[in-house]
């Protein structure tokens, strides 16, 4: 390892450059949500603010937002895990006819475009009475969400070792209670990971929260959107930083799950 | 005797019961569909609905946003529409605020009820407006809420004489290129007013287009007029809508462009815009139009509605919040409303905009299907 | 038994796969049908509306898409490369940040860094020294930025993982023959690797030309991209006949992909490796 002068600098250079358009646009953000007059050319707000981040806290749309999408969040987790764990036990331990491609209809939602399919099952869900109402953004990130959790609880049941299942049946346990007792508690990492995944993804979503929503329910995403388009920039940028903490955090916290199919969709 | 009084008794026993239930009113939510940018959706949650509810303990008024422009009147007929097919005898929606374009819509659809001789307000308004809308008649359909104008707003750092008419800035952006913005016709109606202030400008037939009748005749002139917009357009950046065109000017991005007085006025109060801005009309006129409150045909709580529309557009209201706190130019006479305003406020709503200039270059929107007309005419034209 | 297994693993799917048919399948088909629907008959003329006003908008989506694959892939391949041979811990942790955020905030982050007079311009100006510098929001540069930060990631995370899994002695080999770590790189590992690189490619393809948020917050106004003209057909003119004709030509543009994908990813024996 030669140390030069010119390899330094360069690698200082390098540094500060991927800081700068890696960090520098949340910079942005962050420094918005507490601008109160900002107008050019200072390069800093003029009048600094905690109004927005409290709004985050006071009774109003802001926070009614955010309850909203913590609420459709959690009801989405508990449906799309229930609809996931008896379908990735299935794929994991049974053989199935097509199950390469049983498993790829599941990612069709995250990866072919969502549009369409979001605008049509708006207007389906409008004959129904679902329009503007959050079952039908849940039933749609449930839809949506199905393939985070079952390809990751799939994985993790395969990666339990079949061996024990059948201990626990030679000893006269039934599949039921050798699932309960043995496979499950064993997946429950798994499980908690697909959980974290479906939720975090829900609470991010803006296409169908926002055609089957809007503008009756506003979830925090379709919120930060209208504020946005609106150049409430403040209240948009509050939304924004939010929203990004928990996934940054989750980031780091789960990185050994990590896996490119499963993030396929997140952002999206 | 004593029977007698056993009966009055019972009598004044079941008035009580009678006067008794009236006194419990039951609770209720008064759904309001909101078209126009943020600061209306505002000016109604944080503003009217509290004081509403003051009066009114019993209700709720849950405000819904859909955007500014044609488009957010456009999903408020949507959605009345959709509550018409569904044969429901009572509409979810009991109030709604909308475009004049939307009230035509709404009233050849059959979606909103005629409701203002109920009004006490009405008969102070004395614009036109409350009676006909793009042509078309209107009365007893709708109350305005507020009146708005459309002008040019410019930062004197950089423009020290602001062109004064059309002709003017023609010559400006050419000397300034890129320093105006506007938001095209699509990103809200500060850019659409601004075009058809453009074709009012240059037509011959320009009391026509505003009061009629409609030919397609009088449309005659048009392509050259818009050919003389596309080649201004060269000279000019296009905003993000008329909230992308006010964010330009705080940010400096752009040193003049057409605004809502009314959004203008909401930015500087809460200090997103920089104080040192100023408006303008421009000659020979630009469009303005008011927001009209309208009813819908089978409103669940339209006696509640009519409550609120009453309660916005009585004069001490219309001077305390539209006037003095939103800036707004009031729906009624301004007489009704000066006497609750202290000088100073009528000073600064007036400030750069004159009263005689409002009368003057406060031009109405054009005939119904001239405006259509207009808008296709610039998709066809400008932007291809 | 092997039938009454299989019965019983078809019951455990089963209910997640109706709900998949249910709210999936049935819009996708509906979309298909509605978009040769003109007032109740069967026609081609939302596809005549759809290719007359909007031409230009699905071939700027094609090339906007293809160019950001483009970057992408360069960018992703020497990221990878560079992290096959080298633990950095500072670069790891960058290229990955944009994995977890959605992007609505992405495009509205961007808006705000992007701007003439945004947060990266205002830097800009005071370091130079210069007046003024040109903004890239509501632009294409602006929106190819965008795409490319947030798309690179991604794909960097699949390619490297190809990287990684490679065999090492094959490397070695090369090594000790006196390739350098260039040569090794474009002659062992990218070749070896190739089925993943598609991969990442086409996924970048699908995700880039189906995205609509990053194009509402900072694409321009015109041209646009098929998915914003979607939105703009039902908002504005309630028109859902076009609007799905689009759908239709936007999965048209992808479903080509798709089947390489689909023949790649069964060649990797899958998505799955538990």
């Amino acid at each position: 390892m030669r140390f030069s002068i010119w390899r330094i600098t360069l690698k200082v250079i390098f540094v500060v450059f991927m800081l700068l358009i890696m960090i520098g646009p949340l910079v942005g953000i962050v420094i918005w949500s507490f601008a109160r007059v900002w107008y050019w050319p200072s390069p800093i707000p003029q009048e600094f603010t905690l109004r927005y981040w409290l709004e985050v806290f006071r009774q109003g749309r802001v926070l009614n937002s955010l309850m909203l999408s913590v609420t459709i969040a959690l009801l989405t987790v508990v449906f799309s895990i229930t609809l996931a764990i008896p379908a990735a036990y299935g794929f994991a331990r049974y053989k199935l006819p097509f199950e390469r491609v049983l498993l790829l209809l599941f990612l069709m939602p995250q990866t072919f475009p969502q549009l369409p399919v979001f605008i049509n099952l708006a207007s389906i869900f409008g004959r129904m009475g679902l329009r503007g109402n959050i079952w039908g953004i849940i039933l749609a990130h449930t839809m949506a969400s199905l393939v985070f959790s079952l390809w990751i609880i799939t994985a993790t049941f395969k990666s339990i070792p079949v061996e024990l299942e059948h201990v626990a049946q030679n000893l006269g346990a039934s599949r039921f209670k050798t699932f309960w007792t043995v496979t499950f508690p064993l997946a429950i990492p798994g499980i908690i990971a697909g959980a974290i995944y479906v939720f975090l993804w829900s609470m991010g979503e803006f296409t169908a929260a926002f055609f089957i929503g809007a503008p009756f329910i506003q979830t925090a995403p379709v919120l930060m959107y209208t504020s946005s388009m609106g150049y409430n920039l403040q209240i948009a940028s509050v939304i924004a930083i939010i929203l990004v903490i928990p996934s940054l955090i989750f980031m780091v916290l789960i990185e050994r799950f990590l896996k490119a199919e499963y993030i396929a969709g997140l952002g999206g | 005797m004593k029977r007698a009084f056993t009966v009055l008794l019972i009598a004044v026993a079941v008035m009580g019961l009678l006067i008794a239930q009236e006194d419990i009113p039951v609770k209720l939510t008064l759904t309001m569909m909101v078209a126009g940018d943020q600061n209306m959706v505002d000016f109604f949650q944080y503003e009217i609905a509290p004081e509403f509810e003051k009066v009114y303990p019993n209700v709720k008024i849950k405000v819904v946003g859909t955007g500014p422009g044609d488009a957010g009147s456009q999903q408020i007929i949507q959605q009345l529409q959709l509550e018409k097919d569904s044969g429901k005898d009572k509409w979810a929606v009991d109030l709604v605020v909308i475009h004049e374009t939307g009230a035509v819509w709404a009233i050849e659809r059959g979606l909103i009820r005629q409701y203002t001789d109920f009004l006490t307000a009405k008969r102070l308004a004395i614009r036109n407006t409350d009676e006909m809308a793009l042509g078309v008649n209107v009365d007893g359909y709708v109350m305005p809420m507020f009146h708005s104008q459309t002008a040019i707003a410019y930062n004197p750092r950089f423009v020290k004489d602001p062109p004064k008419s059309y002709a003017e800035l023609v010559e400006w952006v050419k000397k300034n290129p890129g320093k105006f913005g506007y938001n095209g016709i699509k990103g809200g109606m500060s850019g659409v007013s601004f075009v058809f202030g453009w074709v009012y400008y240059k037509s011959k037939n320009t009391d026509i287009l505003i009061n009629g009748p409609y030919d397609k005749k009088y449309e005659e002139d048009w392509p050259q007029i818009y050919a003389e917009l596309k080649e201004f357009n060269k000279y000019v950046t296009m905003t993000a809508g008329n909230a992308g065109t006010l964010d330009a000017l705080n940010r400096g991005e752009i040193w003049m462009g057409p605004v809502w007085v009314d959004m203008f006025y909401t930015w500087m109060r809460e200090g997103r815009m920089d104080p040192n801005i100023r408006i303008i009309i421009l000659a020979p006129g630009m469009p303005g139009q008011p927001m009209h409150f309208a009813i819908p045909t089978k409103a669940a709580n339209a006696d509640y509605a009519l409550k609120l529309v009453e309660l916005v557009s009585s004069p001490k209201m219309q001077a305390k919040y539209i006037v003095e706190r939103f800036n707004w130019y009031p729906a009624i006479s301004d007489d009704f409303v000066t006497p609750y305003l202290t000088k100073d406020v009528l000073e600064k709503i007036y400030k750069d905009v004159k009263q005689a200039d409002l009368l003057k270059y406060g031009k109405p929107m054009p005939l119904l299907p001239y405006k259509q007309d207009m808008q296709e005419a610039y998709e066809k034209w400008v932007e291809k | 038994m092997e039938v009454r297994n299989r019965i019983v693993g078809f019951l455990l799917i089963l209910p997640a796969f109706l709900i998949l048919a249910l709210l999936y399948v049935y819009p996708l088909i509906r979309a298909i049908w509605m978009s040769f629907i003109k007032d109740g008959f069967l026609s081609l003329a939302n596809y005549a509306k759809a290719f007359d006003i909007y031409s230009r908008d699905i071939l700027y989506s094609v090339v906007i898409t293809s160019v950001t694959v483009g970057f992408v892939l360069v960018l992703s391949i020497l990221l990878a490369s560079y992290l096959r041979f080298k633990e950095w811990r500072f670069l790891d942790i960058m290229y990955r940040l944009p994995l977890f955020i959605p992007f609505l905030i992405v495009g509205h982050a961007m808006r705000i860094f992007l701007a003439p007079h945004g947060t990266l311009n205002s830097l800009l100006t005071r370091i130079l020294k210069v007046e003024e510098l040109p903004g890239f929001s509501r632009s294409w540069i602006g929106l190819l930025w965008t795409f490319v930060w947030v798309m690179t990631p991604y794909a960097a995370l699949i390619i490297l993982g190809a990287f990684r899994a490679l065999d090492s002695s094959y490397i070695e080999a090369a090594r000790n023959l006196g390739a350098s770590k260039g040569k090794i790189v474009f002659t062992v590992i990218i070749p070896m690797c190739k089925p993943s690189i598609m991969v990442a490619a086409i996924l970048t393809f699908v995700r880039t030309i189906s995205s609509l948020t990053i194009l509402v917050m900072i694409g321009p106004n015109t041209p646009n991209m098929i998915t914003v003209d979607m939105m703009f057909r039902i908002n504005f003119f309630n028109d859902w006949g076009v609007a799905n004709a689009l759908g239709v030509i936007s999965y048209l543009i992808v479903i080509v992909l798709a089947v390489y994908y689909l023949r790649f990813m069964a060649a990797e024996r899958g998505g799955i490796k538990g």
